[in-house]
């Protein structure tokens, strides 16, 4: 289904290193920075506010993933369709304790969702934060969001439960998070 | 008003004590910018005289931090009138304007403190914070 769309993107673009790119989004201060140190360098760093963007290559397996982690502020959110071309798979990180701007960021992510670009793109969502106090657990951000609905039942999607800060893998939950991405498109694409 | 290396450290906190908003990659809301405008680094600082010394997120935690909050939170509905809850996101063009007169006021102050001291020297290091 989505593979064909995947593997004919890849093609398109020379992909022979099947060098994988994944675009991580969220409301600021979601936790994407330090979800993409700590995949990317197995280190939980203070972030700043990004500005822009940062990438890094993550290895993973036979795969190699270029994740795209894009600043989150209300006014740049309109540039993140730029950076949808040529991704693979889309990483949305939620702060499972900001539980005023759940709406808001359910309202970005059906936004993004709607880019015809991202139309067969597997979805990872990140429940970040969970090691703190007043953090929503993965079932009740799938009924505040509505997830059912929202990524219906023709995309490959998942939710996970994630501590972004955690040092350890089991812990932390994005090693078993990439795991899943990796599988999402390698089953959808050419393996 | 805080720098980039103290909005790092706010934003660790979690929003349920400090929520940190972009002077310039934001959009605002007026309670949110009356909230500055009422409160400000130095209102912010006289407040939490007491509990400086304590982690940052002791600190807020505290009861002294909560109570300047609250305090905060109800000055700002005094000033507008209603609960930030019940108001809209968008000011009238009198509003608007009211507001930035003010406003401008309130941010040359701020950049004159963070001014003062060009290279904070760390994130924990720089006195421009302010209780969101």
């Amino acid at each position: 289904m989505g593979g064909v769309l995947v593997r004919a993107v890849r093609k398109l673009f020379g992909n022979g290193s099947k060098k994988t790119r994944l675009l991580m989004l969220g409301l600021d201060a979601a936790g994407k920075t330090t979800v993409l140190h700590n995949l990317a360098l197995g280190e939980v760093v203070e972030t700043t506010p990004t500005l822009g963007f940062n990438v890094r290559g993550i290895e993973h397996e036979k795969l190699s993933f270029d994740v795209w982690d894009v600043a989150g502020q209300s006014r740049v959110r309109p540039l993140w369709k730029h950076y949808i071309i040529q991704s693979c798979g889309l990483i949305w990180v939620i702060d499972s304790t900001d539980m005023e701007r759940f709406y808001e960021s359910k309202d970005e992510l059906a936004t993004i969702l709607a880019e015809p670009e991202l139309k067969f793109a597997p979805v990872l969502i990140l429940a970040n934060k969970q090691d703190m106090e007043h953090a929503a657990s993965v079932d009740t951000i799938i009924e505040e969001f509505d997830l059912i609905d929202l990524l219906g039942e023709a995309r490959t999607w998942t939710i996970m439960p994630t501590i972004a800060t955690a040092t350890d893998p089991t812990e932390s939950g994005l090693p078993a998070a990439l795991e899943w991405m990796a599988t999402a498109l390698n089953t959808d694409g050419d393996s | 008003m805080l720098c980039i290396g103290c909005a790092g450290t706010h934003r660790a906190i979690g929003v349920h004590l400090s929520f940190v908003r972009s002077s310039t990659l934001d959009k605002w809301k007026p309670h949110q910018l009356h909230r500055v405008v009422l409160g400000g680094n130095a209102a912010a600082d006289a407040a939490l005289a007491s509990v400086r010394a304590l982690p940052p997120v002791t600190r807020y935690a505290s009861p002294v931090a909560q109570a300047y909050a609250k305090s905060l939170t109800e000055r700002v509905e005094a000033e507008l009138g209603a609960k930030p809850a019940e108001l809209g996101s968008a000011m009238s063009p009198a509003q608007s304007a009211a507001f930035h007169a003010r406003f401008a006021n309130a941010t040359a102050i701020s950049s004159a403190d963070i001014n003062g001291d060009p290279q904070p020297s760390s994130s924990n290091g720089c006195a421009c914070c302010v209780v969101m």
